[in-house]
């Protein structure tokens, strides 16, 4: 068995279970729901299969990262050809395997799930989302990177569509689609040009803001603004989280050749300015919940901004810790959002719930020990070798991204003190928490925080997936650890403190709130722009179709061409009466005057013979005349 | 045998035609089933020859293959010239999918059924013959005959102002035809020895060929491509010559509309291709700019005017605006990729209108309409995906493949075009780009009020597919898909006659 042959087909016969049992589950899953059940399992164990068989492939050495690739549209040697392609290394299987990973966290909370409308649209999202991730890492070519993207919007799609059989639930869910849409178009358009001409810079900023519009950024805030009743949880991993991985892993597999392009950096700072624009508008939102979702968008605009900037090592570090700490924040809240009385067991869960909140702020935020530290680290050294004043925009947004979760955990944490859900519950949170040590990912202790290494106790899997290692430069590590520290603690301080004085639920209430900050937490009233830029193109269309359809074609064009043919068929047949009065004036004439003469003769009025003496006579006249 | 099979293909629906037309009127109930059955057999067996002769075609060359030659009408030169090459296989591949399917959708209807069935056999074996017709004056024979079916199709068939409408379209039909007529025969008198036959007529002959006018020299190409384009554009819709389209579309049955949006209009786009291409090379170099900038106006304006509608049928008639806009951009790219894509997308926008023309036709069959949003606001459908989660499914594939979402048949298209004229064109493209946002808008708008959100009065008793509507919805949602994840088979089959013809341009 060759395994650069085998597994190729084996990963393209999970992804093509992943969807099919997906769909499955959304077609016949309500029918079916025990079935369904164990389908759901049973395609994730399965799917596990080709994962541990690649890792073992890559351990023993038989399959040192090599690429299949393909010819898909126009054959592979075509220039423009756009071809599929598996990249067959640690980093792809990396990204499936913890597609995978949180795809059973969501299985496994099962009485959230259940208390889902459709609970069999939750399990059939997961596992088109998971697909769809899993191709997005896997690809080394855009193309099969950008199905993935398309398989997790449409994941997004399904687990907003559990609700949406209200009117707002449909239109969360028409505008998340119409939102993803327009983003995978936008960067099939890109892709199609960087094809066709590599360096192209509109190519590549199309590219760039169809992936970027995957990770929900400013200015479509207003999505997540919107009341929309899905569980935090399950709005955090499948319209937020998978989306974002697999836009992700596109940008990363593309880095070198955007960097080269110099568009990366344009991108890096939009998503940092973003990112800065979304947590403004968390701060100001009334709802717990938007609150959350506006700093996962900042959260996952930044890890995009530091690969941008730092490489796909901080870049991945910090998706990693950002978005596992999310999902524990949002399991948590979910869990803790469902009461309950607080007898003495449901208190102590309600508490563990809590701390592993508080842990995965921590993971988020890059506290000491988790895997996040590394990569914002890195990020900011690399700010601070540019310029001083770089790194110091780096840490302040930094700061301002992770005061608002520090103020929403607080929040959180003063929340129910009983909680429905049993022990196993609490597991959740904590297993994600823990997947995002750094032990795990750097094998440091610290997770990266101390430049030497001083920390290390185990290898590094890092390393094996980016082997391409940073060289750091000492002095600007310090200093941007300095920064670092003072914007984290300052920003723990600053979310906690804020917590207590702008409560959301207080808020809530006041109908005093300023325009300016109404506008903001709307999403810095971009959704206003876009219905009056709709209303002005509807005006328009109702316009053409009046004047064309209408005017030009149902009246103007047959009045005018009836008239035409009116006054055409009118003329000739003015001109066909005179010509019949022309014709019966000279017909009558030819034939009157011989009448005329006959009857004379007839009547005896005139003799014949006085005809013929005339007629002598003028013949006679006529001879003398001539000669 | 082999070399009448295309003749066999074009004419066995006739042959269909004609014997239910000759069933016994005395027991019409039994009438009317046998000659349900005689259609759907007749058009399916012509379907399967087709889908036969594309499956034996030789993938790698551009010659004209499984031909056949006669001559019919030898004094002017007239031949019965029939052949398959890589720009009219899929046009096979599509009217051999569309036209069961449509028969199998009218398989209840009661009003003069075998009338209906006679007539889309006659669109079959009229398209089918234009397809494959490489003489021009057989060619037009068929074009023009495909007119008339509709006139009845929509005139009998259709809602209130039915006699309005077929009115109108056979009254553009007429002109159009007419038009081309004129070409044809400027093109049989330019040429020495005269000839119709399209091989003879190949590779640029009529290069620098003038007539005078009141004394002023006019190129014999540029009048004839004119009025091909004019003629053409007049029966498939281009914007702003598809007025009676928009009035086709709000009275005639769904299945007649999809023959139309799905049939008459790729055939009218491949015969533009056929004779640009092939006959008037030089003319089509001079006019790509044009033609690019046709397209790109009827993607805006058919997306933007697609915005404003609250009726599905009259979506349908400005999704077909716009997606045809896609269709002359890639032929304008002059890029052998923009060129496939263009043929591409023949086939695909083909089956993603009759996807949605025969979801239509299934609502109006329920509710008794097709309007998705009243004039006060409110919605009369809403929630028809908890009712009918097939009908749904099915909606959102074909949806997908209008968008051009990556995986659908669509997609494939549509990149191919973007591939083929972002170099040169990279402004149209842009604005094409936008006619993409604007169709993923009005798309999942159309889908929130119809199929998502709380149930409207229309809503509460509609049904799912039937097993008889999932048997004819089948092929064509499966081709979206096949055609979107594998396009390589049917890619090959038309490049090397896209990259034959686009030589002669250059």
């Amino acid at each position: 068995m060759n395994p650069a042959t085998t597994l190729p087909i084996l990963l393209f016969a999970t992804f093509a279970l992943l969807l099919a049992s997906g769909i499955a589950l959304l077609v016949w899953g309500r029918k079916f729901p025990r079935q369904g059940d164990w389908l759901a399992w049973l395609t994730l164990a399965v799917a596990a299969a080709p994962v541990g068989l690649g890792f073992a492939w890559l351990a023993d050495g038989s399959l040192s990262g090599q690429e299949w690739i393909r010819g898909w549209i126009l054959p592979r040697e075509d220039a423009g050809a756009l071809t599929v392609g598996l990249a067959l290394d640690s980093l792809g299987l990396t990204g499936f395997a913890l597609a995978l990973f949180v795809g059973t966290v969501c299985f496994s909370a099962r009485r959230l799930v259940m208390r889902e409308p459709r609970p069999e649209r939750i399990y059939s999202a997961t596992l088109i989302s998971i697909s769809g991730v899993a191709m997005a890492w896997i690809s080394s070519t855009p193309w099969l990177a950008m199905i993935g993207v398309v398989a997790t919007a449409f994941g997004g799609f399904v687990a907003l569509s559990s609700r949406s059989t209200t009117d707002n639930g449909a239109a969360v869910s028409a505008r998340f689609a119409a939102e993803r849409a327009w983003g995978i178009l936008f960067a099939a358009a890109g892709a199609c040009g960087l094809a066709v001409s590599p360096g192209d810079a509109l190519a590549a900023a199309l590219l760039m803001i169809g992936v970027a519009i995957q990770l929900q950024p400013f200015p479509f805030l207003g999505l997540l603004t919107r009341p929309c009743e899905t569980p935090a949880f399950f709005r955090t991993t499948l319209i937020q989280v998978f989306p974002a991985w697999a836009a992700f892993a596109l940008l990363m597999r593309m880095s070198a050749r955007l960097h080269e392009m110099g568009a990366f950096q344009v991108l890096g700072w939009f998503l940092i300015g973003s990112a800065v624009l979304a947590a403004i508008s968390g701060v100001t939102q009334i709802q717990w919940r938007h609150a959350f979702a506006c700093w996962l968008s900042a959260a996952v605009s930044l890890s995009t901004a530091i690969l941008a900037f730092s490489g796909s090592s901080a870049g991945f570090a910090v998706l990693l810790g950002t978005t596992l700490g999310a999902l524990a924040i949002g399991v948590s809240a979910s869990a803790i959002s469902t009461g309950g009385n607080a007898s003495e067991a449901s208190a102590a869960r309600a508490l563990w719930m809590k701390i592993s909140a508080g842990l995965g702020a921590a993971a988020a935020t890059g506290v000491i020990g988790f895997v996040t530290v590394g990569g914002v680290l890195g990020w900011l050294t690399d700010g601070w070798v540019i310029a001083p004043m770089q790194a110091l925009v780096f840490a302040l947004s930094w700061f301002l991204f992770s005061a608002l979760v520090w103020k929403l955990v607080s929040e959180m944490l003063r929340a129910s003190a009983g909680m429905q859900f049993g022990w196993a519950a609490v597991l959740y949170p904590l297993t994600l928490t823990v997947a995002a040590l750094g032990i795990v990912w750097s094998g440091a202790i610290t997770g990266g925080a101390l430049a030497d290494g001083a920390d290390q106790v185990t290898s590094s899997f890092m390393k094996g997936l980016f082997p391409n290692g940073r060289v750091s430069d000492e002095a600007a590590f310090t200093a941007a650890s300095w920064s670092y520290w003072i914007s984290v603690l300052l920003a723990a301080g600053t979310g906690i403190w804020a917590s207590t004085r702008w409560k959301s639920g207080k808020v809530q209430e006041s109908s005093k709130r300023p325009s300016a900050v109404m506008i903001i937490a709307s999403g810095y009233g971009v959704d206003v722009l876009g219905e009056k830029a709709l209303y002005l193109l509807k005006r328009i269309a109702i316009g053409l179709q009046s004047w064309v359809d209408r005017r030009l074609w149902s009246e103007a064009f047959p009045k005018n061409v009836s008239k035409a043919i009116a006054w055409l068929a009118g003329l000739i047949a003015r001109g066909d009466e005179r010509l019949s009065v022309v014709l019966r004036q000279g017909l009558s004439r030819g034939i009157e005057i011989p009448a005329k003469g006959l009857q004379l003769l007839q009547t005896g009025d005139v003799q014949w013979y006085i005809f013929f003496a005339v007629g002598s006579g003028v013949a006679m006249l006529i001879h003398f005349w001539r000669t | 045998m082999s070399n009448h099979l295309i003749s066999l293909m074009v004419f066995l629906p006739f042959v269909g035609a004609l014997t239910q037309g000759f069933l016994p009127a005395r027991a019409e109930a039994r009438a009317a089933a046998a000659g349900r059955w005689i259609a759907l057999v007749t058009s399916i067996l012509s379907s399967l020859i087709g889908i036969g002769l594309i499956l034996s075609m030789q993938a790698a060359t551009p010659e004209m293959q499984l031909t056949e030659s006669f001559a019919w009408i030898g004094s002017y030169a007239i031949s019965y010239e029939m052949g398959l090459d890589g720009l009219n296989a899929l046009m096979v591949l599509l009217v051999s999918v569309l036209f069961p399917v449509l028969i199998a959708a009218e398989w209840n209807q009661k009003l003069a059924s075998r009338g209906m069935y006679g007539l889309f056999l006659l669109l079959q074996t009229s398209l089918l013959g234009a397809i494959c017709a490489q003489d021009l004056f057989l060619q037009f024979f068929f074009w023009g005959f495909s007119a008339f079916p509709f006139y009845f199709l929509i005139g009998i068939w259709g809602g209130e102002n039915r006699e309005a409408a077929a009115f109108r379209s056979v009254v553009a039909a007429v002109i159009g035809n007419a038009l081309l007529f004129t070409a044809l025969l400027l093109v049989y008198y330019s040429i020495d020895p005269h000839t119709f036959a399209l091989k003879e007529l190949t590779g640029g002959k009529f290069v620098g060929k003038t007539f005078e006018i009141f004394g002023q020299e006019v190129s014999v190409p540029l009048i004839a491509f004119s009025l091909i384009g004019l003629g053409l554009a007049l029966r498939t819709p281009i914007w702003p010559l598809h007025g009676w389209f928009t009035q086709v579309a709000e009275e005639a049955p769904a299945s007649v509309l999809v023959a139309l949006a799905a049939g008459t209009v790729p055939v009218g786009s491949y015969i533009f291709v056929r004779l640009g291409y092939s006959v008037f090379p030089e003319t089509v170099k001079s006019a790509a700019q044009l033609m690019i900038i046709v397209g790109t106006v009827n993607l805006l304006v058919g997306a933007i005017c697609a915005v404003a509608q609250r009726g599905l049928r009259r979506l349908l008639a400005f999704v077909t605006v716009s997606q045809l806009g896609l269709i002359l951009i890639g032929i304008g790219s002059l890029n052998g990729a923009g060129i496939v894509g263009a043929i591409y997308q023949q086939l695909v926008f083909g089956l993603g209108l009759a996807g949605l023309g025969l979801l239509i036709g299934l609502i109006i069959e329920r509710a008794g309409h097709a309007s998705f949003l009243r004039d006060d606001g409110t919605r009369p459908f809403g929630g028809l995906a908890v009712q009918a989660p097939a009908i749904a499914i099915t909606a959102g594939v074909v949806m997908a493949s209008l968008i051009g979402f990556p995986g659908f048949g669509g997609f494939v298209s549509q990149s191919l075009v973007v591939l083929g004229s972002y170099s040169v064109h990279s402004v149209n493209v842009l604005l094409a780009a936008i006619g993409f946002l604007l169709a993923a808008y009005y798309f999942f708008t159309m889908y929130r009020l119809v199929f998502l959100g709380k149930q409207g009065s229309d809503a509460e008793k509609f049904q799912d597919l039937t097993w008889r509507e999932r048997a004819y919805l089948l092929p064509v949602v499966a081709a979206l898909l096949a055609f979107g994840l594998y396009p390589k088979p049917l890619l090959e089959v038309i490049r090397p006659t896209a990259l034959t013809l686009l030589s002669m341009v250059k």
